[in-house]
Order: C-alpha cells, then sequence, then structure tokens
C-alpha cells in the first residue's frame, strides 16, 4: 500500500531551488513547483539541462546551494534521511554491485529500507511478475543485459511503495514490451496515490501519462503547466514539418527555390529529403504560393501536423534564440 | 535507537559487500594468505640456521604482511572500483544511517581478515609457540586491521581512476611494509629509513604485535604506540566519512 501524505501537505515543494556546483556550474536556477498525490509530472529538457541535478537534489543525494525542497512536508536538507524513506529514486545509470544476482540487489536493498524479510520477497517476486523479470532473478548483475539493469532499477523504486517516485529516463534501452510493463507500474503506482516525476526525453511515451510538464534549458523552467494546456497550445500554434524528396539533380535548385519563399530548409542526415518546420500560418502560406514550382523539382512533398516533440523543441530553441 | 540502526544498516551492509566475494574472495586470499605464507617459508629457508632466532620477526610480519594485503591493496582496489561503477549511488539513495557506510566496510574487512588470523594461530601451534595466548595479541590483530584499512579506503575513495587506485594500492603498500622494521629490528634498517618509519603505522603495529606475540608487553609502551597509531588512523578515518557522506556537497 502507498504511504499516505497528511491532508495540506503537498508530496512534493520545491520553491527558488538554486544549485551552483563548485566547478562554478549552474547547474538550476529559480525552480519551483509542487506535486500532489496521484500527479505526475514530466520533466523534459537537452541533455544537460540540468533535470538529473534536479532529481538527484530532490532525493537528498545532492546539497541544494539555496531554496527549499520538501518531500511529504520533511525538509531534505534537515531530515535528508527520513525524505529518502518517502522516496523510490530510480538513477539514470544503476552499476556497481555486479557479483549480486537480481534477487539479491532488490532483497539487500529492500533490507536497507528495512522491509520485513517475507514481505520483501513477496514483494520482489510481485514486482518481478509484473516487469517481467523472472528469468534473470538468479543471474548476475554483470551477466544480464543493459535493459534489465534499467529494470532493476526502476523495481528499486517501485520496491516499498513510496509516495514518490522519481524516475530519471525510466525506460531508456527497453524493448516495447517492457517500456509498455514499466508504464503500466508507474500508473498503477499513480493510481494508488502516489506522486510521479519523471525526466525523459521519449515526448510521445510520456504525453499519454502526464498531467504537468516542466520544460528546463539552462537550468530553469522555460516553460511548466498542465499538459492539457499544452496540448492545447500545441494544438493552436499549429507547428507543421514538410520532407520534400528531390527529383535527381535539382537538390540545389529546390533548396534556393525554398530560400526564395522565405522558408529555411534543410537536408536531413542522409541528405536525402529536404526538411523546413515553423507555424503552419506561415509555412503553408509560402507552401501555397510556391507549390507549382516546387512540385516540377519534386519526387514526394509530405506535410505533418505539428507533435508535441515539435513544440516542445521549438520551445528549446526559442530559449536558444534568446 | 540511532545506534541500533547504525548497527543493523551496517550489518546488513556488511552481507552485501561479504556475497560480493565472488570475485573479489579468492583474489584477497591468494593475495594476502598465499603471499605471506610463501614469503615465511622463503624466508625460513634463505636465512638458515639463524631463522629460528628471528622467527618471531618473521612470523610478525608475514602476519602483517597479510594484513597488509588485504586491508589496503585489496580494500583499495575494491573500493575504486565500486565508486567508480556507482555501487555507491544505490546505497546513498536509501533511508541508511549516515555512518554505516564506514561501519559497513570495516566490518566487511575486519570478518574477511579471520581466516587469516586463524591460520597464523594454528602456524603458532604448531611452531611451538604458547605465549601469543594473551588479550594483547588478539588486541594487536584488531588494532593493525583498524589501522589499515582506512589507508586502503584512502586510496579507494579518492582515486581518481580505476588504474590509479589498483596501482596505488599496490605501491603504499609495499611501502608500508619495506619502509618499516616488520621483518628485522629497526637498527637493521639503512639511517635514512630509520627516519622515515617513525612516519609509518607499521612500525608501530608491527612492535605490538611482535611483543604481543612473544608476551613480552611493556604496557607503556604499548599504549604509546597504540596512540600513535590511533592519531594517524583517526585522521584517515575523518578522510574516509567525509568521501562517504550520504549527501553530496560538491
Amino acid at each position: 500500500m502507498v504511504q499516505r501524505v497528511e491532508s495540506g501537505t503537498h508530496v512534493l515543494e520545491i520553491h527558488n531551488l538554486y544549485k551552483r556546483y563548485k566547478s562554478g556550474t549552474v547547474a538550476n536556477r529559480s525552480l519551483s513547483i509542487s506535486l500532489d498525490e496521484s500527479e505526475f509530472v514530466c520533466v523534459m529538457g537537452p541533455n544537460g539541462a540540468g533535470k538529473s541535478t534536479l532529481i538527484r537534489q530532490i532525493s537528498a543525494l545532492l546539497r541544494p546551494t539555496s531554496g527549499t525542497i520538501r518531500v511529504c512536508g520533511l525538509d531534505a536538507r534537515r531530515d535528508p534521511r527520513k525524505v529518502k524513506a518517502k522516496i523510490g529514486y530510480q538513477p539514470q545509470h544503476l552499476s556497481g554491485l555486479s557479483e549480486l544476482t537480481f534477487f539479491e540487489a532488490l532483497y539487500f536493498l529492500g533490507r536497507l529500507r528495512r522491509m520485513d524479510k517475507k514481505a520483501l520477497t513477496a514483494r520482489i517476486r510481485e514486482i518481478s511478475s509484473a516487469l517481467q523479470t523472472e528469468p534473470v532473478l538468479k543471474k548476475r548483475l554483470d551477466r544480464i543485459s543493459g535493459g534489465y539493469r534499467r529494470l532493476l532499477g526502476v523495481s528499486l523504486a517501485l520496491l516499498p511503495e513510496p509516495p514518490l517516485l522519481l524516475l530519471d529516463e525510466p525506460t531508456a534501452g527497453l524493448d516495447p514490451v517492457h517500456r509498455r510493463l514499466v508504464w503500466r507500474q508507474i500508473h498503477h503506482h499513480q493510481e494508488r496515490g502516489a506522486a510521479v516525476l519523471v525526466a525523459s526525453h521519449n515526448l510521445a511515451e510520456v504525453q499519454t501519462h502526464m498531467d504537468r510538464y516542466a520544460i528546463m534549458v539552462d537550468g530553469e523552467w522555460v516553460k511548466e503547466g498542465d499538459f492539457q494546456v499544452l496540448a492545447e497550445e500545441a494544438e493552436a500554434e499549429a507547428l507543421v514539418s514538410i520532407r520534400i524528396d528531390p527529383v535527381r539533380g535539382q537538390e540545389g535548385a529546390l533548396e534556393e527555390a525554398l530560400t526564395q519563399m522565405g522558408v529555411c530548409g534543410q537536408y536531413d542526415a542522409e541528405q536525402r529529403c529536404l526538411v523546413a518546420s515553423g507555424r503552419s500560418s506561415v509555412l503553408l502560406d509560402a507552401l501555397q504560393r510556391g507549390i507549382g514550382r516546387l512540385a516540377r523539382m519534386s519526387r514526394e512533398i509530405k506535410i505533418e501536423r505539428g507533435s508535441l516533440e515539435s513544440y516542445y523543441l521549438e520551445a528549446v530553441r526559442r530559449k536558444g534564440a534568446t | 535507537m540511532r545506534v541500533i540502526r547504525l548497527v543493523w544498516d551496517s550489518i546488513v551492509l556488511c552481507r552485501v559487500f561479504l556475497r560480493s566475494m565472488r570475485f573479489w574472495g579468492p583474489f584477497t586470499y591468494t593475495l594476502s594468505i598465499a603471499f605471506p605464507l610463501l614469503l615465511l617459508f622463503f624466508l625460513v629457508m634463505n636465512i638458515g640456521p639463524q631463522a629460528h632466532e628471528r622467527m618471531p620477526f618473521l612470523l610478525s610480519g608475514s602476519l602483517l604482511a597479510g594484513y597488509l594485503g588485504i586491508s589496503v591493496t585489496s580494500l583499495g582496489q575494491y573500493l575504486v572500483q565500486l565508486r567508480l561503477s556507482g555501487g555507491f549511488v544505490s546505497f546513498r539513495s536509501l533511508p541508511i544511517h549516515g555512518g554505516s557506510l564506514v561501519f559497513g566496510i570495516v566490518l566487511y574487512y575486519l570478518t574477511i581478515q579471520l581466516p587469516l588470523f586463524a591460520l597464523f594461530l594454528i602456524v603458532l601451534s604448531a611452531l611451538g609457540f604458547r605465549s601469543f595466548l594473551n588479550g594483547f595479541f588478539f588486541l594487536s590483530g584488531v588494532t593493525c586491521i583498524l589501522a589499515l584499512i582506512p589507508i586502503g579506503a584512502f586510496i579507494g575513495l579518492y582515486a581518481r581512476r580505476i588504474e590509479q587506485g589498483s596501482v596505488l594500492s599496490i605501491a603504499v603498500s609495499f611501502l608500508l611494509y619495506m619502509c618499516a622494521p616488520v621483518y628485522f629490528p629497526i637498527d637493521q634498517l639503512p639511517a635514512i629509513l630509520r627516519v622515515v618509519a617513525r612516519f609509518v603505522p607499521t612500525t608501530y603495529l608491527a612492535e605490538n604485535l611482535r611483543t604481543s606475540m612473544l608476551g613480552a608487553v611493556d604496557p607503556k609502551a604499548y599504549a604509546a604506540n597504540l596512540a600513535i597509531v590511533a592519531g594517524m588512523s583517526a585522521l584517515l578515518y575523518c578522510l574516509m566519512a567525509r568521501r562517504l557522506r550520504l549527501v553530496s556537497n560538491e
């Protein structure tokens, strides 16, 4: 059973969090956010944005430079041990302990959480069954795949049924079956009252689960709020992308024609298709004006409706431009 | 309550470390038991008829060499590997007592040195020694382990790369062994080493181990040696605890 939180208390409350490493790098600045029971927030952002630093501070592994973090009303700076007892943490990379078996790792780390032997063994069996990790329970960690090691991290976070789950890229490197199982378990935990904070790049995957989102660039929120509002904004801003497959020998001319139409296109990684993205009001209007000319130089023109990902990319790009 | 938690967490951590001995176990024992016993045999063969007179030095020196092999070389290599592979993150994210990582490691290394200690008790008995059956000898054994653990831990916790930790743990173990009167009386060492030996903890550990093994302990000298070693170790334990803090201040 997920531990309940006193009424009127947020599961997680961060106020004006600032983290500067001793090297001088500022990883987080002026971050504030709160989470209640059964809420799911996804922290998105490019590599090096400061997401993992944020998660390490919430899980009381790293001391903030200033600001407050409260988990179930407990101050992470004053009571790090009590705060850790309230959190199920899945690190981005779980290594070490390679001599232990999958079961032993879960068992010993569960014992360090003071879980009762019988209840712990039963819980390990339950999680293993739910995440289909039974085939590797008796295998040593240095002899299992990276995907199973990731599942060990998720299992460790789920083991004590904490009020707050902190997950750093929980499904990275997993096959589709295990990805679905992991999300199902997280969702199940959320339904039982746990608050969930996930750092992820996989927007297509998390968008079906999250209630709220926060986009982090250079250590600060560039956008945060309800996911529903974000989805509506993405719809309203109507971002589109076009992919044009040029007729052989017309690659340069096509690029030039697009530029003359005021659209900036770039060839994709394989140098086969010319890709451009932007607001539909601008892009489709330009396309409409020059479609006849473009059609003569193209084998195929595809217009893709803007996804949450294109909206996220746009937000990151805008922050980069400022 | 805090003490109970510390003891509990340290015991569970010790069990985790003991389960990790599938690889490190054979390695540790080959290094720390086979090597000093072979060295003892080699020295006895080479010294010839005088070996009997030097036997207390040879035996205590070999026992200390075994302790060095486990507490410095093996621990240094184990911890650097565990730390740099991210093994400590799993423990740090748990609600354990702040000192339990230090105590867990100490308990682990005390436990795995029991076979070495037991083996030397058998060797001493087989050679006809009876004088070692006294409290000081057992205290000296425990002191040696407790004083050498933070040296190995310091290397393992502060080395920047696995290779660096491996090389340093062997080199430091060798220096602690060669720059102290472990196998020979201090007056047989070269003049420069006699000065260096005063700053090496194994000098005091070897002296206490030897006198207690012979049952010829001068309590004042024994206590003075113990105090010097305790002072040196306290500093290293502080550095060890600093590195094993559960909340990083980086």
